[in-house]
């Protein structure tokens, strides 16, 4: 397995302003993750650490200030990005404003190959279309009707039958079922595993849900404040999670059954999460860590190899 | 997909079933069960909506009326606008339906060419509005960043101008400029409505394009940042793409709505202005200059500040009133 995308040290900040005062909100600030072919990398953490903003910054919606996106060995930092652009593709989290109320499905679903192949012949065109509304389950009698007329989980699977009408090789998922109920959840996951066993596409799953990210995912990264904190494989994240703030997210997943829930210990996180306009010295996280010493306000904690491909950034791991 | 499905033996038997009372349904049951209702579109639905809206369907029909009037009444009119008889003053007859003025001129022909100004006026002021706010607030929107920010501390400028006081100004001091300009014979078409008619029609451009370069500016603004702009982008879609195909067939609603908005504002300021003397230039009658001219005989001979007055009111009425139900039925969000 080789790794499609490589990003080493991504940094997004973005220039705001504070009481006035001009500063810089460093959204995401180094985080590094490979994702293989075929694999998928599940990201996760609280709403505000950056998760999306990585994302986004992958499809280079925003530049990077720094660090680097290698895709599929080819780097696109900067420079144009257009020629990727039908490889890779991105699924938004809203399957109400990703969907354009004034088009019929036909033609959002057919909205690529119309900017990408311009020229390609309607025939063809529709049975592209066709197929992949077959792929999510949709019939294609939907084709001629128009966004209003469908739930949240029918418009998340047309969004996907569009991102997958550019054949694309790479696929983010941004927090794609966090807008639909438990039971839509499952079907769009189940069959976005499908799509993937079927055709080998890669994804990038953006999601604050984990138990979620555990069904869909092979591997896992754990983000606080746009930082890197963990990651690891997702059996061996789940079960022996090294970083103080991992321990905390999972020990927050509800349990479905009453009895487990009752003898499982619950690490309370106090105060609140920092502003990443004016982010704590040092390890990000030390303001909420139970283990908190005065070298973690010294100094940053690097992404170390704990053993067995799991990756953790704490000094207590060193 | 999946595959047939088998009903769970040991559930069946819990509710008392035999294995022949649950039958997989068939195709036809299938179809049944599917929805029925036609797909409709935006505009489909827009138009269904207007249908149903009585004051709004009843006010087109009035304006309809107006309207085919105004077009056709002084070309089967016997008389011209200007014709002058001994006949002064008569009350209404077969030959004269709203009876003659203090010179003996057709009430029926001046009203009905005062009306083709009034519209000329609303609907021409609307349209270059239009186009103008357009150009402003796409620019506008679409540049974004200090250029943004310049433009629209000029509209605020602009907002703070007295509008009457300046209309009247202006609408004084431009008109000679294009009595000059007119003379050119290949704007005969022009000049015969009167010079008066086109200063008043820049004027009026001049101060309503504001609120429609901020309507245009917003409403693309607003559809800018959803994600559906964002997704298009993401296909590598071109900036005339996203215009095109996404932003302006978004927006389109509420421009047509506000472009509405403007024409019977326009229509009630020239009749303003040619009611005190400053729009329209005589012999070209106007609504507003026939109400003034009724003013005289308004006791002894009230008829004709009644038509007059009268036609300005309905086309206003008219004219909102479709706005409005314009508004409810394009943009069902905007409805109280």
């Amino acid at each position: 397995m080789s790794a499609l995308v490589e990003v080493s040290e991504l940094r997004t900040w973005f220039d705001a302003r504070q009481g006035g005062k001009r500063c810089v909100v460093k959204a995401v600030d180094g985080v590094s993750f490979a994702i293989h072919r075929g694999e998928t990398l599940g990201l996760v953490g609280e709403s505000g650490c950056g998760k999306s903003t990585a994302g986004r910054t992958l499809m280079r919606f925003h530049n990077p200030n720094g660090g680097r996106i290698l895709f599929d060995g080819n780097d696109i930092t900067s420079g144009d990005i257009k020629p990727y652009r039908s490889r890779m593709q991105m699924v938004f989290q809203d399957p109400y404003s990703s969907l354009d109320p004034r088009l019929a499905i036909r033609d959002i679903v057919a909205e690529p190959l119309n900017i990408q192949q311009p020229k390609l012949p309607a025939a063809e065109r529709d049975a592209v279309v066709v197929e992949n509304m077959r792929l999510v389950g949709m019939n294609s009698e939907a084709l001629s009707r128009f966004p209003h007329e469908f739930s949240g989980g029918q418009r998340q699977r047309i969004s996907i039958a569009r991102a997958l009408t550019t054949n694309a090789d790479f696929l983010i998922l941004d927090e794609p079922v966090s807008a639909l109920d438990v039971s839509i959840q499952a079907q769009i996951i189940n069959m976005l595993m499908d799509i993937q066993e079927r055709s080998g596409i890669t994804y990038l799953f953006i999601a604050h849900d984990l138990s979620v990210v555990r069904h869909i995912s092979q591997r896992v990264l754990v983000m606080y404040l746009g930082r890197g904190m963990e990651s690891a494989g997702t059996d061996e994240l789940y079960a022996h999670p090294l970083h103080p703030y991992t321990q905390a997210l999972l020990s927050a997943v509800p349990t479905p059954d009453p009895k487990i829930s009752r003898k499982k210990q619950r690490i309370v996180l106090e105060g609140d999460v920092p502003s990443p306009i004016n982010p704590p010295s040092g390890c990000v996280f030390r303001t909420r860590c139970r283990y908190a010493e005065s070298r973690c306000a010294d100094s940053v904690p690097e992404m170390r190899d704990a053993g067995g491909g799991h990756f953790v950034a704490c000094h207590r791991y060193e | 997909m999946r595959g047939e499905f088998q009903p769970d033996s040991e559930l069946m038997k819990e509710y008392g079933l035999a294995p022949d009372d649950l039958l997989p349904a068939s195709a036809e049951d299938k179809e049944a069960t599917d929805q029925i209702r036609p797909s409709v579109s935006y505009w489909q639905d827009a138009r269904k909506r207007f249908m149903r809206n009585k004051v709004g369907m009843a006010m087109l029909i009035v304006l309809a009326i107006i309207v085919l009037a105004a077009i056709l009444g002084p070309m089967l009119s016997p008389y011209t606008y200007q014709s002058q008889s001994r006949d002064v003053r008569l009350g209404p007859s077969l030959s004269h339906p709203f009876g003659t003025d203090r010179l003996g001129r057709d009430t029926f022909t001046r009203v009905m060419f005062g009306t083709r100004v009034s519209l000329f006026v609303g609907v021409a002021t609307s349209f270059s509005v239009l186009i103008i706010g357009l150009a402003y607030g796409g620019i506008s929107a679409y540049v974004g960043g200090w250029a943004d920010n310049i433009m629209m501390r000029f509209v605020d400028l602009m907002m703070t101008i007295p509008t009457v006081l300046i209309v009247i100004i202006l609408s004084v001091a431009t008109r000679d400029i294009f009595t000059s300009l007119l003379t050119n014979p290949r704007y005969a078409a022009i000049a015969s409505m009167g010079s008066g008619l086109i200063s008043i029609l820049a004027v009026f451009s001049m101060f309503n394009w504001i609120g429609m370069a901020r309507t245009v500016r917003g409403a693309l603004l607003m559809n800018r940042s959803q994600e559906y702009v964002m997704a298009s982008e993401a296909f590598g879609a071109k900036a005339g793409w996203i215009i095109t195909k996404h932003l302006l067939p978004n927006s389109i609603g509420i421009i047509i709505i506000s472009a509405t908005g403007i024409i019977p504002g326009a229509i009630a300021m020239e009749s303003f202005l040619s009611f005190i003397g400053l729009g329209v230039a005589a012999p070209v009658p106007s609504l507003g200059s026939l109400a003034a001219d009724a003013l005289n005989g308004i006791i002894s001979y009230p008829l004709n500040i009644i038509v007059s007055s009268g036609l300005i009111s309905m086309l206003m009425l008219s004219f909102n009133v479709i706005g409005d139900s314009l508004r409810d039925a394009l943009d069902p969000r905007l409805r109280k």
